[in-house]
């Protein structure tokens, strides 16, 4: 696959300084320069919320620091976890003295260095909280949803926490709202074409030009199936059969998210749009918000997600209240 | 003669000139199983190892602390997190001591086998680099000339691979596709078999020599 890169060992610090470049609100700290904080100084007394992850996923993960959103993000390798010293330094960056919440995907070596991370910033007095993205439903049954990955929909909980947060929510508040959305957010995915990390002799996984993979990871984790591909009606009607099938009980609006993994154009996601919106008034579920272009990507890969976060009156005003991050505004 | 820095040494650098080769067998390994990077993050690993001066520090415990700081900068891979905890216990293990007895080498390597559990959260059986571990110590446990823990270590390897070639991985990204992991190596496992076979390679054919 053809990249507009320099050396691949430079990929990711490449990246990290345009952004900050492009966007002076963002800086990257820490010793290996591996976390992106907001060039604000943190205010005193408010909660923390950090994230962090690996490159690949652009604007998902440090795309989001910003207003009402995360104050800080460690940043791995491509399509590897942030290491013990970047989570260490984004959540010495995000402390204000109110704690600081720890918001990110359900990976291995994630859990395993903001765990790690986690204990340091204790020895240095800083209380931390971990809440997991665990949104994607191909990846474990309904009765082991703690063992989903995080996806596209952690983005909610980041908004929700996030906006909490401002509104001087203590850390056990903020906290509690991440995990509620979280709770009530749900994803699937569905894969086109692949993507090759830097420098790698190839793709990260073969798909033929007329196969499609449902519910695969944005790693290229194997998903549900792979089967032809089909009309994206056809598509949709199934990826939303699972999702509703997960529908809390007192759920009566939703927020929506039509992601693109990377390749696919917004054309196809508002296709996509046309025919969930239809099946959610099918559903009587009516849309308070509604996010549909690249959010979290895969590099290249061509596919997209389809996101609904189960709204309620403590989570839909949380998600509408102001942000303001280079990838996502709202007021 | 007892295990040094110099043993150590030699160990990361076997380790390193090893990925050479191995980093695309792991990653075409790793493809079958996960997102194909095993073999490029450890390569990268050993590499970031093979900088720092191991025979320059104090005493062992010192020297894996030390690498263990070089690997906590250069990945967050779960795997490459197993591998830094790994350093950091048999640090912790051999704190302030300038040699240590091959003999006691099974304990620590149980230790690190402990440690990797409690920080993955996982559990034997799982087929992952664990069970590797566990053999491994088991293996070790008891013996004490170069020689004999070489070949004991070797043919550990070979067993485990063997033992849970055929069942199916139960943890991490692998258990999404239990079935397919069948007949298939777990790549951490793996990785771990090929490196102790390239550190030990020196004890396996001159025994009683040091590595």
């Amino acid at each position: 696959m053809k990249k507009l890169i320099n050396d691949p060992a430079n990929y990711v610090d490449e990246m990290l300084d345009g952004l900050c470049a492009a966007h002076p609100g963002l800086v990257r700290v820490g010793s290996d320069r591996r976390a992106i904080a907001r060039s604000r100084p943190m205010p005193s007394g408010k909660v923390g919320v950090v994230s962090g992850g690996g490159s690949g996923h652009l604007p998902l993960f440090t795309g989001y620091v910003g207003e009402g959103l995360l104050d800080a993000c460690a940043i791995g390798n491509v399509f590897e976890g942030p290491t013990i010293n970047s989570c260490q330094d984004a959540i010495a960056a995000a402390n204000g003295g109110a704690g600081v919440l720890c918001l990110f995907g359900n990976y291995g070596g994630d859990k395993m260095n903001f765990e790690m991370a986690g204990e340091l910033a204790a020895m240095e007095g800083i209380e931390t909280r971990t809440v997991l993205g665990t949104d994607d439903i191909a990846s474990a049954g309904p009765d082991e949803t703690g063992k989903r990955r995080g996806v596209a929909g952690l983005i909610f909980a980041y908004k929700a926490a996030g906006a909490k947060a401002v509104q001087g929510g203590d850390l056990d508040a903020v906290a509690a709202i991440a995990q509620k959305t979280v709770d009530r957010t749900r994803t699937i995915g569905v894969a086109l074409s692949s993507c090759q990390i830097p420098g790698a002799a190839g793709p990260n996984f073969t798909i033929a030009d007329d196969e499609i993979e449902m519910g695969m990871g944005i790693h290229g984790e194997p998903g549900i199936w792979r089967k032809q591909t089909r009309p994206v009606d056809e598509l949709v009607d199934e990826m939303m059969g699972l999702l509703l099938a997960e529908r809390p009980q007192d759920a009566r609006r939703v927020a929506v998210l039509i992601n693109s993994l990377g390749a696919t154009p917004f054309e196809e996601l508002f296709i996509i749009y046309r025919r969930v919106a239809q099946v959610l008034d099918e559903a009587g579920l009516a849309v308070g918000q509604r996010l549909i272009g690249p959010y979290v990507t895969s590099m290249e890969m061509g596919g997209a997600s389809i996101s609904l976060c189960y709204l309620d009156e403590e989570v839909e005003p949380l998600l509408a209240a102001p942000a303001n991050c280079p990838f996502w505004q709202v007021g | 003669m007892a295990f040094t820095t110099h043993h150590l040494a030699m160990a990361v650098a076997r380790a390193n000139a090893r990925m050479g080769t191995l980093a695309d067998e792991l990653n075409a390994a790793d493809a079958r199983l996960g997102d194909g990077d095993t073999g490029s993050m450890l390569a990268r690993l050993t590499a970031v190892f093979a900088t720092v001066d191991v025979e320059a520090q104090p005493d062992v415990g010192a020297a894996f602390m030390a690498l263990a700081k070089a690997g906590a900068s250069s990945t967050g891979s779960s795997l490459g997190t197993l591998v830094i905890t790994a350093m950091m216990t048999a640090g912790k293990e051999t704190a302030g001591q300038s040699e240590i007895g091959w003999d006691r080498l099974g304990s620590i390597v149980g230790k690190v086998r402990d440690a990797a559990m409690v920080r993955g959260k996982a559990e034997l059986g799982a087929k992952t680099i664990v069970d590797g571990l566990d053999a491994l110590a088991r293996a070790l446990d008891g013996k004490s000339a170069p020689g004999v823990l070489g070949e004991a270590a070797v043919a550990a390897m070979d067993g485990v691979l063997a033992e849970f070639r055929g069942r199916p991985c139960t943890m991490g990204r692998a258990r999404m596709f239990a079935e397919r992991s069948v007949g298939l190596d777990d790549p951490g496992m793996l990785a771990l078999a090929e490196l102790v076979k390239a550190v030990t390679s020196g004890h396996v054919h001159q025994a009683g020599a040091p590595a």
